[in-house]
């Protein structure tokens, strides 16, 4: 239906209406304010033929919206802009591909859907979209026959925060990583890639992730173990982790390889990794844990979801290195001139900078 | 001088606002219902709350196609003992526009200089179509094996029928994450730090009134995250939650819904305390501090 005036014509969507007979909304509302009406301006005589139906993209914001924040993920900036606006831990999750780093981050955002972890309740998250596309293919709508979880491309952060079901203090946010696993292996087999990446620095808990299956297999339990024990090792030769860097190791896929630690041999190789990276590196570093874990849960044999996070969440929530490791005062070298000053310098050289 | 104040009705499709409304408008009508709130300047267009009501009176759910598209509603309420006036918006009746925020991450800019202006907030939470996370939990796979025509079959799926499966997409996410979204968007956005005073209305509230005696038990029960949110964030969110039944029951045992001679008395809420009364303004009267 057209109504034609001199320079504009309305035109309204719904057939049953009025509005070209009596210039009346049928539904009583003023003709500027119905949304059925379309106002175009028209040359005299024209009439408007009723546009075609056009598909709209379902992310073009049309110019009256007010954009709300992305939620997906976060990158760098975003990241930035939360450590610098409050207090915020950041865990790093490492480990190689298909070692479960995705699905074990999932685990926890799924048990917090189900109620408080750890003595933890949700309190929030900036991205709610991205923990959601990752659980995904562990969901019915997924139409999955078995669970499962969509690899990791690029590097990207997962919000959330938490705060104590006992209610002191105020809520912690965290920073997860999302890594892909090739980034690790690029850091395992290059110095300089590792020393790029700056953000291994900033870690309050560098967290590496071994393959638990994996390491039940004969054939390849030597490989996943040494590959990932090489990450570390570069990231320790390489100053990206030290004194004060807070490490957790944990073995992931527990619901799956449970049913074989009554394998000696199993048992004894998970020991064996554990007394040769303490060796090794738990004097070079603040601390050094290890942790059996699960990301998806085995009822049959008692493996609840998120098996072991729950030992190991509450000190990524309050502890950093900052807080177990305070830093010493530091002295400039030409600043120390008496006695006591070159006492210092001989006893305790770490307190003392290079000029 | 009275004071005003707005309040923001809002939620997802099919989550009772309209029925509400409804019932509501008769209330302050009627005045049927001592101490609820009534009507306070009529100088608008009713048409809608008529039409809604109506449908109400006559036991009848009113249909979708009923409703206009972005139907936005005004509604202005006054505390005869007070004087205090609310100011109830329904920026969105279908409740569509919420379903945008969460998927498209976009808001109208009408809807958000609303908000900027509300003292508080209803939000509407239907408990009969509240959907909670669905996992493939290992009971699950068992029962899609067995019923599998070959339970032998290999479980793994091909990369070519992996990649038919459906993609991920907001809609699909439970009911509880979305709510969660748009609480933080409000409080940190269009509240700007400010503390939302949030009214949730569980509703429909006959269907489930039988296995939860208050509205906080349902929340815990069936929408964890939103219970362990909102009680992380009592500095961002000072909340009460309500059960309501507006419709009283069924509209398919009508029967048992005659027998009220006042028909204002078939209305239920019920507050944090377990205690039952038909005033349906409760939530906006407490919101406006006229009530515990």
């Amino acid at each position: 239906m057209v109504e034609q005036t001199d320079s504009t014509s309305q035109i309204c969507k719904r057939e049953d209406c009025t509005l070209a007979k009596d210039g009346k909304c049928i539904e009583g509302v003023s003709v500027s304010d119905c949304i059925n009406v379309q106002h175009s301006e028209l040359s005299s005589g024209e009439i408007e033929q009723e546009p075609k139906p056009t598909q709209e993209p379902s992310t073009t914001a049309r110019p009256i919206d007010h954009q709300l924040h992305p939620a997906e993920e976060l990158n760098d900036e975003d990241a930035n802009a939360i450590t610098r606006d409050r207090l915020t831990k950041l865990i790093i999750v490492a480990g190689l591909p298909k070692a479960g780093k995705t699905t074990l981050l999932v685990s926890l955002y799924r048990s917090l859907l189900a109620g408080p972890f750890a003595n933890y309740n949700f309190a929030g998250s900036l991205t709610l979209h991205g923990w959601e596309l990752r659980g995904h293919l562990s969901s019915l709508v997924s139409d999955q026959v078995k669970p499962d979880t969509e690899r990791t491309l690029g590097m990207s952060y997962l919000h959330l925060r938490l705060k104590s079901c006992n209610g002191d203090g105020s809520p912690q946010d965290m920073l997860f990583t999302d890594i892909t696993g090739e980034r690790f292996r690029d850091i395992r087999d290059s110095a300089q890639d590792c020393r790029e990446m700056d953000l291994l620095k900033r870690a309050d808990h560098f967290v590496l992730v071994l393959d638990g299956l994996s390491l039940c297999s004969q054939s390849e339990r030597h490989i996943t173990y040494h590959n990932a024990e090489m990450i570390l090792n570069m990231c320790v030769d390489n100053y990206m982790l030290g004194g004060r860097s807070l490490v957790d190791i944990l073995f992931t896929k527990y619901d799956l390889f449970k049913s074989k630690e009554s394998d000696n041999e199993h048992a004894r190789f998970l020991a064996l990794i554990e007394t040769e990276l303490r060796k090794k590196y738990e004097s070079k570093l603040g601390r050094l844990r290890f942790f059996k874990t699960a990301g998806r849960e085995n009822p049959g044999e008692n493996v609840p979801l998120a098996f072991g996070l729950d030992k190991v969440v509450p000190s990524w929530v309050e502890e950093s290195p900052t807080l177990i490791f305070p830093s010493p005062i530091r002295f400039g070298h030409s600043n120390l001139i008496s006695e006591f000053d070159k006492f210092l310098m001989k006893h305790n050289p770490e307190f003392v900078d290079e000029d | 001088m009275e004071l005003q104040q707005r309040q923001l009705l809002i939620g997802f499709p099919d989550t009772g606002k309209t029925t509400f409304l409804a019932a509501l408008w008769h209330v302050v009508q009627s005045k049927q219902v001592s101490d609820s709130l009534i009507t306070h300047n009529l100088d608008g267009d009713y048409t809608y709350l008529n039409k809604t009501r109506d449908s109400w009176l006559r036991f009848e759910s009113l249909s979708r196609t009923e409703l206009r598209s972005d139907e936005e509603v005004c509604l202005s309420l006054t505390d005869p003992k007070t004087g205090k006036v609310a100011e109830l918006i329904v920026p969105d009746t279908k409740g569509e526009a919420f379903n945008t925020q969460w998927e498209e991450r976009s808001c109208t800019k009408k809807f958000y200089a609303f908000a900027k202006e509300s003292a508080g907030v209803l939000l509407f939470i239907n408990p009969d179509r509240f959907i909670e996370p669905q996992w493939i939990t290992p009971q699950v796979q068992d029962m899609t094996r067995s019923l599998r025509e070959n339970p032998t079959e290999d479980n793994a799926q091909s990369e070519t029928q992996r990649k038919l499966l459906p993609k991920w997409t907001p809609e699909s996410a439970a009911d509880a994450v979305k709510i969660v979204d748009i609480l933080q968007f409000v409080s940190n956005d269009p509240f700007d730090g400010r503390q939302v005073k949030l009214a949730l209305i569980i509703s429909a509230w006959d269907v489930v009134g039988h296995d939860y005696k208050k509205p906080q038990d349902w929340l815990q029960m069936r929408a964890p995250l939103l219970h362990q949110f909102l009680t992380s964030n009592r500095d961002r969110f000072d909340y009460q939650m309500f059960g309501v039944s507006a419709q009283g029951g069924d509209y398919k045992n009508v029967e048992a819904l005659l027998v009220h001679e006042r028909i204002s008395d078939r209305i239920r809420v019920v507050d944090e305390r377990g205690r039952v009364s038909c005033n349906i303004t409760l939530p906006i009267q407490w919101i406006l501090g006229e009530s515990e």
